[in-house]
């Protein structure tokens, strides 16, 4: 491996302000690294000659110390994020030829920091799935194991593949029930989801509106807080866009976890969480309380309900949000005799299976006779999930969970859609409550595979998740590197 | 409308604490020993105990069972603790979902699940043997499987049916093919089976929460911030022509 691609976020931005390498050779070894890794199928689209001008670009701020805070480092976008410019799919047959005429707010908050972009990332159909096998293009494949084909998770499978590969220095994701942490999970990198607001949604491909938030996936907690200083902003372009400032988080990378106080829940230790994962949940909570933290036992009673309340609001709002795609302003086209019949074959040929399943729930649970039923039964449920949360943030600090139930599963071995919601069962509830959350690697289970734990903070206490991470990082020494990275 | 599956085949896992050296038993003893021990405790205890009908509904159920064949050893994770499979073939029975793990899932016959059986699927407090629907993902990736199978159905008629479908699919502006309907139907009914649960929660001096961040949203002076871009308005689309999208006609 080149000793360019060792590098980290962190380091690789030390190491080009100390002029000890340029933007314009390691942004050649990551597209080196992506033609060699290429069978991972992670990216969709590189832009190789578009990288290579903005390394030039930085080298030159580089060299007169005008830098900005992520000058000359290569990153890859999650194909949700619009482009300027640039293909943008959403890992859809509809969107296949989508060129946006506009760059979403966190992709242009990350190149005026100085980053460079390699390409596009795969992922599910519009973020729709836990495996990244739902992507029009097919699926990513988990650089962990040699001779299995895992899955990497989903959706970001494709950011969380290609980082942990180092195809990529870091990348985007996006995050609506679990995106993020839990392909950061399978394939042994860190992955943060901010509080909902934290980064402008304008500009992401959107999926469901109340609960899809932008995040970084990186190699280290610390390259998680360097990304997310860039991510996030206030835009007056999003509605929901918070405008309360976020304090820079690399300051808050050595804080520790002395005196704080770490909750465990009890619903979330109980059934079908594998052996290993429950190892390496008692080890960190040990690791933990060497650090100096207190750990507290908690009930978050309505835990239960999550995954039954996400997939009651995530499709009704998908099933609103999507039905912009009726090939007349953009989007592949199905030519038919009547309007009607031309946005039915539109729709029912662009779309996969898990969108129409979605978009078809959506509309039920919606539609006249049902509605309160099902979706505004599902959003009291929510104020209950998000009141649990509340009220033990009042005695906790933070919350320990392992990131996923198992660790990452074979392609093609999960037909059925419900279980393979079931994936989502740990990242869920934070998701609804707007919470932040982290991801990060802590160990391998039997069969080499990485184990990912959960750090969900109150809203907006980004710093205090980065001190918490960071220290539970510290403890658990994952120094591992996927077999699947370019040689 | 509730969580309740009929289910007239299950796989049911085995959950001994007999202190027993399963490779001993599965050489010497044999598996009917076994399952037949497990079959008659299981007839007891659903005859008297709370435990195991606690998964069922109504009263006591006594599993009638019409065949049954005892086809694998999962796993013997400690000598005290034994875990095994069979397939029972029951007469109808109605299962309420008992954790979000325990997933009613339909596995192909001879197919290879892979992934590590995790275990624990059903309530600590039962005791003896526990019958649910196990999730073909979570069984050991050596054990090649050839079960025999029928599809797990909904009860109460199903949430959804054809013509349902077919409404929400017009609502929906999706075309769906005629051969693909079974299945969709069959996937909505065990979603929205799923999702029903939350019929149980209390929510009647509950306000819905639609915005978790509990801002006001922002107003802006409504004035044109944007403009004279038709050129990449009209950039994407399919078909355009004098500045306007071209749809197919819509006036007889």
């Amino acid at each position: 491996m080149s000793e360019l691609l060792k590098l980290d976020l962190l380091g690789a931005s030390k190491a080009l302000k100390a002029k000890s390498i340029t933007s314009v050779e390691l942004t050649n070894a990551y597209l080196t690294a992506i033609e060699k890794t290429s069978k991972l199928g992670a990216y969709l689209e590189i832009v190789s000659d578009h990288a290579l001008e903005m390394a030039k670009a930085s080298d030159k701020r580089l060299a007169n110390n005008t830098s900005r805070a992520l000058e000359g480092l290569p990153v890859g976008v999650k194909d949700m994020f619009c482009t300027k410019g640039i293909k943008t799919t959403a890992s859809s047959k509809i969107l296949e030829n989508f060129c946006p005429p506009y760059e979403s707010t966190v992709t242009q908050n990350l190149w005026n920091d100085g980053a460079v972009m390699l390409g596009k990332l795969s992922c599910d159909e519009f973020a729709m799935g836990s495996s990244n096998e739902t992507a029009a293009k097919g699926n990513v494949i988990n650089p962990w194991l040699k001779n299995i084909n895992m899955s990497p998770g989903g959706s970001s499978g494709g950011s969380a593949a290609a980082v942990a590969a180092r195809s990529a220095l870091a990348a985007t994701g996006t995050d609506t029930g679990g995106s993020i942490r839990q392909p950061a999970a399978f394939c042994g990198i860190t992955g943060l989801k901010p509080t909902y607001g934290r980064c402008s949604r304008w500009g992401i491909v959107a999926f469901s509106s109340s609960l899809d938030q932008a995040g970084p996936l990186t190699r280290t907690v610390s390259d998680a807080a360097l990304m997310l200083n860039s991510m996030a902003s206030y835009d007056k372009k999003d509605s929901t866009s918070v405008n309360s400032l976020m304090p820079d988080l690399l300051s808050f990378l050595d804080k520790g976890v002395k005196g704080k106080k770490i909750g465990i829940p009890e619903e979330y230790t109980q059934e079908g969480i594998s052996d290993d994962i429950v190892k390496f949940y008692q080890k960190s909570i040990n690791w933990l309380k060497e650090s100096g933290a207190e750990i507290i036992p908690i009930s978050l009673p309505h835990t239960k309900y999550a995954l039954p309340v996400y997939y009651i609001i995530a499709p009704a709002e998908a099933s609103s949000n999507l039905a912009r795609y009726d090939g007349v302003r953009y989007g592949v086209r199905k030519e038919a005799e009547t309007l009607d019949q031309m946005y039915e074959q539109t729709r029912g040929n662009g779309f996969g299976d898990e969108v129409k399943r979605r978009i078809m729930i959506g509309t039920y649970v919606l539609s006249s006779g049902y509605y309160d039923a099902y979706y505004l039964k599902a959003q009291k449920v929510r104020r209950l999930i998000k009141e649990d949360f509340d009220n033990v943030f009042t005695n906790v600090d933070y919350i320990l969970t392992p990131s996923t139930p198992t660790t990452a599963f074979q392609l093609g071995t999960k037909q059925d859609p419900l279980t393979m919601y079931l994936n989502d069962i740990f990242t869920v509830p934070a998701s609804l409550a707007g919470l932040p959350a982290i991801s990060l690697p802590v160990g391998l289970d039997n069969s080499g595979l990485p184990i990912g734990m959960q750090l969900i903070a109150n809203a907006f206490d980004e710093p205090g998740l980065i001190s918490t991470a960071k220290s539970l990082e510290q403890s658990a020494e994952f120094n591992f590197i996927a077999d699947g990275v370019a040689k | 409308m509730a969580l309740f599956f009929l289910v007239r085949s299950a796989f049911i896992i085995g959950f001994s604490i007999a202190k027993v050296d399963i490779l001993s038993s599965c050489n010497n003893i044999g598996m009917s020993f076994i399952s037949r021990k497990l079959l008659i405790k299981s007839r007891t205890e659903s005859h008297l105990g709370p435990k195991l009908p606690s998964i069922f509904i109504g009263q006591p159920i006594t599993i009638p069972v019409m065949s049954y064949s005892f086809k694998i050893i999962i796993s013997s994770f400690k000598s005290e603790r034994i875990f095994f499979l069979f397939m029972v073939r029951i007469g109808e029975a109605t299962i309420k979902l008992e954790s979000l793990t325990a997933i009613p899932s339909v596995f192909e016959p001879g197919s290879i699940p892979n992934s590590l059986f995790l275990g624990k699927i059903f309530n600590k407090n039962s005791s003896g043997l526990k019958i649910g629907i196990i999730d073909a993902n979570r069984l050991p990736n050596k054990v090649k499987l050839n079960l025999w199978y029928e599809r797990i159905k909904m009860s109460n008629n199903s949430i959804v049916d054809i013509p349902t479908v077919n409404k929400i699919a017009r609502l929906s502006r999706l075309d769906i093919p005629e051969d693909k309907k079974q299945n969709l139907t069959n996937d909505l009914n065990n979603i929205l089976g799923f999702v029903a649960n939350l019929e149980e929660v209390d929510t009647s001096n509950v306000e819905p929460l639609a915005s978790v961040t509990g801002h006001k949203l922002p107003q802006r002076n409504d004035e044109v911030v944007d403009g004279n871009i038709e050129d990449l308005v009209l950039k994407n689309a399919p078909e355009s022509s004098g500045g306007f999208f071209v749809v197919p006609k819509v006036i007889e």
